[in-house]
């Protein structure tokens, strides 16, 4: 196997942009999930225009901006206000493009109800670094794999299985690569981050190298199924890169989702990104996490069996 | 040069996989991050479809950069693009002619996909649909040209595609493709200025929804003009011989 690996490394290094992206991409991802949390705002952003000197608008849930002219639209359907607030005479006028709940709520403020139970605290900087960084573990695991679509493609695959290794240890030597560095490079961020600038990380390195390792293996694992299951590299990485993103958003690696939907919502508590999440979670309050630690490791051990099952296969049948 | 980008333009038609990821594929998209964020756009005014049409749009015409790589250079038809090498034309007729064609077929693509969304969803265009056009096809002229400069500059289609794809990928994330960038903080969404995905996104919508032009006709400029340098440097560092 340290054939494998000293043969695989030295060829990715020959491909400098590799290494270098995922440090950008890494440094990058770390950088804004730090400035978020050190800024993370969570109320509602409302915009005011009035030609009033002052407007009780001040709720805590609230951010609130006093604009010169009437937000366009477009401003309001990207979200950079949720509510805007038309003040003429004393009548307020609110307008929101994307959620009636929000000019709900909003005239229920300025109508002097209780709305205390719509307030919701930030979300702690562990679980956002962790969520920026979790998608950006996951997409590198494809690159990685680049190599074994070269040995496919190039017929090494099959000179080497002619050879006395075997296809088990070829494998794992090819995501064991790709492992160390993209794990080398989040820790290394993470250290930087935590110990060079004193930014709070929320975790301890181990808790972090533990949600990094197992979602790298996730990811390594999705990505050599497609690989195996997809004939043409381009639409497995295209697909790969859909799904990723797609089960990243709704598993709450931004932002907490909830559909609304209870069918929906237990679908998402099935995909590996979610018990990432909620594993993290718990090593930040200290809950158990073993059930998450198996589900993950479950997710990880089925697809690689598929993928192994697949590639021997095919590799049976001369297609590689 | 015509009859290149017709040959190419043909290539791209009888591939199932690039057809399906022009058409299917977007309507697919958008159908299931409308069904799931409905709940975020419940007003009358604006549908979680009607956001997903123009903003996915805007990903998949950004995500024809890799299709365009495939066109210049994928493995099954890189020897046979590199005979024209051999023939009296001139160098830039080479990759321009997978430029327009993918410029082409992308413009088609995204014309089936509107016309599905609208007829199957009644998605609402807001003013005119044609602006939406106007800057969807500035993006996918740029997008064209900066798949083929990677991969003149990488010289390979492989090494291209995986870094455009994870590129474009991240860019779509800070550019508020999948969810607004002000949901995640206002700092995040004021950094999601650097997205050429934001400016494309906001334009469309303040010219649909808003009347307001100036910002579309400055994001078609500057897309247009990012294509030009694209195609200079293409020109500049374009040699037949580096990928024989």
């Amino acid at each position: 196997m340290m054939v494998f690996l000293k043969a695989l490394f030295i060829r990715i290094l020959a491909k400098p942009y590799y290494v270098g992206l995922s440090i950008f991409l890494t440094l990058s991802f770390v950088v804004v999930a730090f400035v978020i949390s050190n800024t993370a705002e969570t109320n509602i952003s409302v915009a005011y225009l009035s030609d009033e000197a002052s407007v009780s608008l001040d709720a805590p849930f609230m951010r609130v901006k006093k604009v010169d002219e009437t937000p366009s639209q477009a401003s309001l359907m990207m979200g950079e206000y949720d509510v805007f607030v038309l003040v003429e005479d004393g009548e307020y006028m609110v307008q929101s493009m994307t959620s009636d709940t929000y000019v709900s709520l909003v005239e229920a403020y300025l109508a002097g109800d209780e709305v205390s139970e719509f307030m919701s605290s930030p979300r702690p900087s562990a679980l956002r670094i962790v969520g920026f960084l979790m998608i950006i573990l996951f997409l590198q695991c494809i690159f990685y794999l680049d190599l074994f679509i070269e040995d496919k493609l190039s017929g090494n695959l099959s000179r080497m299985m002619m050879s006395n290794q075997t296809l088990s240890r070829y494998l794992f030597s090819v995501m064991l690569y790709g492992f160390i560095i993209i794990i080398g490079i989040a820790m290394l961020v993470i250290v930087m981050a935590s110990t060079v600038f004193n930014q709070a990380i929320g975790l301890n390195l181990g808790q972090y190298m533990l949600v990094f390792a197992l979602s790298v293996a996730s990811g390594m694992a999705l990505a050599l199924l497609l690989l195996s299951l997809i004939k043409v590299r381009d639409n497995a990485a295209a697909l790969f890169s859909l799904i990723v993103i797609l089960t990243s958003i709704l598993s709450g690696a931004f932002t907490p989702v909830d559909t609304n939907q209870a069918v929906l919502n237990a679908i998402i508590e099935w995909l590996p990104q979610r018990q990432l999440m909620a594993l993290s979670e718990a090593l930040y309050l200290g809950e158990t996490i073993w059930t998450h630690i198996v589900y993950v490791l479950v997710f990880v051990g089925v697809f690689l069996m598929i993928a192994f099952s697949v590639i021997k296969r095919h590799l049976q049948l001369g297609r590689y | 040069m015509l009859s290149i980008v017709k040959r190419d333009v043909l290539n791209l038609l009888v591939n199932p996989a690039l057809n399906l990821y022009g058409t299917l594929f977007p309507v697919l998209l958008i159908t299931a991050m409308g069904v799931l964020n409905q709940s975020m756009f419940a007003t009358d005014i604006i549908s979680s479809y009607d956001y997903y049409t123009v903003t996915l749009l805007v990903f998949i015409m950004f995500n024809m950069a890799v299709i365009s790589t495939n066109s210049f250079m994928e493995v099954s038809i890189k020897q046979a693009n590199l005979r024209i090498g051999y023939a009296p034309i001139k160098r830039y007729q080479i990759y321009g002619s997978k430029i327009m064609a993918t410029f082409l077929f992308s413009l088609l693509s995204m014309g089936i996909a509107l016309v599905f969304m609208r007829v199957i969803f009644s998605v609402n265009f807001g003013i005119d649909v044609l602006w939406l056009v106007l800057v969807l096809s500035a993006g996918s002229l740029f997008a064209s040209s900066l798949g083929v400069m990677t991969v003149i500059l990488l010289k390979h289609e492989e090494s291209a595609n995986q870094l455009l794809g994870i590129i474009l990928i991240v860019f779509a994330l800070m550019g508020g493709v999948f969810f607004s960038p002000y949901a995640i903080g206002e700092t995040f969404g004021n950094l999601s200025v650097v997205s050429p995905f934001r400016w494309v996104i906001e334009s469309a919508f303040l010219a649909l929804y808003d009347e307001c032009y100036q910002v579309l006709f400055k994001t078609v400029g500057v897309l247009v003009l990012l294509s030009g340098l694209c195609l200079m440097v293409c020109q500049k560092c374009f040699k037949l011989e580096a990928y024989l």
